[in-house]
């Protein structure tokens, strides 16, 4: 089963969703920012990195960009709730810099499920 | 010889009492001859009608004859207690006066004298005085007095009168003449010389050499018309003064007669110099506001109390859609007015104010059409306080209402777009975390069971939360974006073909597409837009009826050239959806694009569709008006900015 990495400030989010692709069957760490998350690949290699855009420390675009800057191979799903200006640009940004796919939250576990496994 | 000598004695004696007897005799003829003279002279000078006085050398008065009793008032009564000539004949200067010369026969001509009557008055005559010569010795003197005084009056009043006249004519700030048929001056008044520029002693010349010499055929001509009998009316002249200047003069003057011919002419010229050039400014002026009162785009007018139009501009025609002001002004005012009893409202608030008040308010034009107008006015009362008529400046602002409204709509729309964005993440987090949860709790119920149904209900109610978010962020788009040149014809069959297959049983639709060229915007935009219509539509028929969806090129007769006269060159694609439902009324229509007003149940919509056709017609810089009548329907026109492609060959869609 793949390997699955979600990055999340809001811990009921991520807890919740590592919950729920664990029931799946998933092999899944989770990780509060960026740089958590960055430490956390140095040990665990996800094949799917789900990510939070906006985050403390390091946000979700930096992550993709650091992924990405040696990594073309895992998989990364942007999830985020909007920016605070406008609606999707941070997403779309996300999209544009690496991610393979984006997910506006609120999004159903089927749907994350589906982006998985795409 | 004594006797002889005694004889002759005797006789020399006799000789000489007989002499001395005939002298006596000779004298008391003569004395009686005089005497008898006297009295025949003074009987003959007491009819004269002259008064006539004798006097002794003493200057003591002897006689006066009926005449000078009457003048003088004195009688015998008087002569016999001792009246003197001085008492009663004084110098022109009223003093006493010495005859003594008069009793040489040295002063025979008239000399002026007074009177002094015995009442104490005293009136001016004339006196002529001669020596009394008795047997060749001067007795005393003889004078007739001629009363002169109603002469005198008359002199004076005459001289006094021509006083009067010739101060009146110097004191005149204006010329005042008096010519000859040659015109020689024969008067001028002391101003004459300082109008015309010259000095007291210049030689001034003619009438006609002061004046200019092509007036001068016309001051011939208006001379012999004011001698034929046709009263001046006054004459224009353009006159030289004597440093060669020209002032323009006015001219009055009536013919002069003598003895039934005409001798010259009297008047008087008037320097107009002044006047003429308030006149010219006057016409300045007048022309200057008539041009500025014609060329605003300000309606101006004046109106009587009852509304009867009493003064229009051009411009006021135009606003109120007639085709002159000669047109407008046979309409009463009152007619104008939506609110018919506004005009009288107005009227009464605005009585006894002195400022202008500006009101604004709808009105009709000829055609029926309704625009808005800001009226600033003031009224005009009498001294009476009654009201005498209004005068107004009126704009048509019913461009700069809709400007107003609209911006007043933005402003709204991007403070909520500003708010919505600020929530919008924050509330998407918590709505994925009670959507994860809720779905987790699912997963280990049955999805038959109690539990599971009820929670189905919140992952519902999660759905439309996550929509509601979806369309506020929509006014937190501050750009345009994935806008693309779409054919709307076929953009708008595609998504006509979907609200056909969703619509409800009661309800027709009518659909007529025309090509339209190409419309810059997205076609998700133009999905939202024609849904959020149609939806409206169906709801507005609850009982059933028809809808009917058109899309055609706009018309320069359409509305949108009203709003937009700026954009008359634009090419203009009109999407319409009409119902035949339960329609709106001004209330609501004021209110139906703002975020979050509805008609309708809580439940059933979320207030922001309209908002958002209106934001999205926005973005695309077009316009959307509504038309509604309440229990008849209600018409939504979107017009959007079109690039007509006229070498493509589009097929019109026509369909029931």
């Amino acid at each position: 089963m793949k390997k699955i990495l979600i990055v999340d400030d809001e811990s009921l989010i991520r807890e919740g969703l590592e919950m729920a692709l664990k029931m799946e069957g998933y092999t899944v760490e989770g990780a509060g920012n960026g740089r958590e998350a960055l430490e956390t690949l140095l040990w665990f290699k996800p094949d799917v990195i789900i990510t939070d855009i906006i985050m403390p420390e390091k946000d979700g675009i930096e992550l993709v960009l650091n992924v990405r800057r040696h990594d073309k191979r895992t998989r990364i799903i942007a999830i985020s709730g909007g920016g605070r200006i406008s609606a999707n640009d941070h997403l779309k940004m996300a999209n544009q810099l690496g991610a393979n796919t984006i997910l506006a939250k609120p999004f159903s576990i089927h749907d994350l499920l589906t982006e998985i496994e795409n | 010889m004594s006797h002889t000598r005694e004889s002759i004695q005797n006789l020399a004696e006799e000789n000489a009492r007989l002499k001395s007897e005939l002298a006596a005799l000779r004298r008391k003829h003569e004395t009686e001859a005089v005497i008898w003279e006297m009295n025949h002279y003074r009987e003959i000078l007491g009819l004269l009608p002259l008064a006539y006085i004798e006097a002794d050398t003493s200057m003591r008065v002897l006689y006066l004859n009926s005449v000078a009793n009457s003048l003088s008032g004195y009688g015998d009564a008087d002569i016999d207690e001792g009246l003197y000539l001085n008492q009663v004949i004084l110098n022109d200067q009223g003093l006493e006066t010495n005859f003594n010369e008069a009793l040489t026969g040295k002063r025979k001509t008239l000399t002026p004298y007074r009177l002094t009557r015995k009442d104490g008055t005293s009136i001016s005559c004339m006196v002529l005085s001669v020596p009394r010569n008795i047997l060749g010795k001067v007795e005393g003197i003889a004078i007739l007095v001629v009363d002169i005084s109603k002469e005198i009056e008359v002199a004076d009043e005459l001289r006094r009168s021509e006083d009067r006249f010739r101060q009146f004519a110097q004191l005149l700030p204006q010329t005042v003449f008096e010519i000859d048929l040659e015109g020689n001056f024969l008067f001028l008044n002391d101003y004459s010389y300082q109008m015309f520029g010259y000095k007291k002693t210049d030689n001034i010349g003619t009438a006609f050499s002061m004046m200019a010499e092509e007036d001068r055929p016309q001051i011939l001509q208006d001379m012999k018309m004011n001698l034929s009998g046709v009263p001046s009316p006054g004459h224009e002249y353009m006159a030289i003064r004597k440093d060669g200047s020209r002032m323009p003069v006015l001219e009055y003057s009536v013919p002069v007669f003598q003895n039934g011919k005409p001798v010259g002419f009297r008047g008087f010229i008037i320097d107009i110099t002044g006047r003429k050039e308030a006149e010219r400014q006057l016409f300045e002026s007048e022309e200057k506001y008539r041009t500025l009162t014609d060329q605003l785009p300000l309606g101006i007018y004046r109106t009587s109390v009852s509304g009867r139009i009493l003064f229009a501009n051009p411009a006021l025609s135009k606003i109120l859609g007639f085709r002159s002001i000669e047109e407008l002004m046979e309409v009463p005012s009152i007619v104008f007015y939506v609110n018919p009893g506004l005009r009288n409202s107005l009227l009464a608030e605005g009585k006894g104010r002195k400022h202008a008040r500006t009101a604004e308010y709808p009105v009709r034009r000829k055609d029926g059409a309704i625009i808005w107008v800001r009226d600033t006015f003031r009224i005009h009362s009498n001294d009476m306080g009654e009201i005498e008529y209004l005068d107004g400046i009126l704009e048509d602002f019913t461009e700069k209402k809709l400007l107003q409204e609209k911006l007043k709509q933005s402003q709204k729309l991007e403070a909520l777009g500003t708010l919505a964005g600020g929530i919008a993440h924050d509330f998407n987090n918590l709505l994925m975390t009670t959507q994860l949860y809720t779905e987790l709790a699912l997963k280990k119920l049955d999805s038959s069971s109690f539990e599971a149904n009820n929670l189905n209900k919140v992952i519902a109610t999660q759905a439309k939360a996550k929509k509601l978010i979806e369309e506020i962020l929509l006014f937190s788009r501050p750009e345009k974006k994935d806008k693309q040149e779409i054919q709307i014809l076929q953009a708008t069959k595609e998504i006509a073909e979907q609200l056909i297959a969703s619509k409800p049983a009661n309800i027709d639709i009518q659909i007529s597409l025309k090509h339209s060229g190409t419309v810059e915007i997205s076609n998700l935009e133009l999905e939202r837009i024609l849904t959020n219509l149609c939806n409206n539509a169906f709801r507005a028929m609850p009982e059933g009826g028809t809808l009917t969806l058109k899309l055609k090129p706009a018309r320069p007769s359409d509305d949108i050239v009203k709003i937009r006269p700026a954009g008359c060159n634009q090419q203009w694609v009109e999407l319409s959806v009409s119902d035949t439902g339960i329609g709106m009324d001004n209330q609501t229509l004021e209110r139906i694009f703002d975020p979050f007003f509805t008609t309708r149940e809580v439940k059933e919509g979320t207030g922001l569709g309209l908002a958002i056709v209106h934001k999205i017609v926005e973005q695309c810089q077009g316009e959307i008006l509504v038309h509604s009548l309440p229990g008849k329907g209600t018409i939504f026109s979107v017009f959007l900015p079109a690039v007509i492609d006229k070498t493509e060959n589009e097929e019109d869609i026509d369909c029931g």
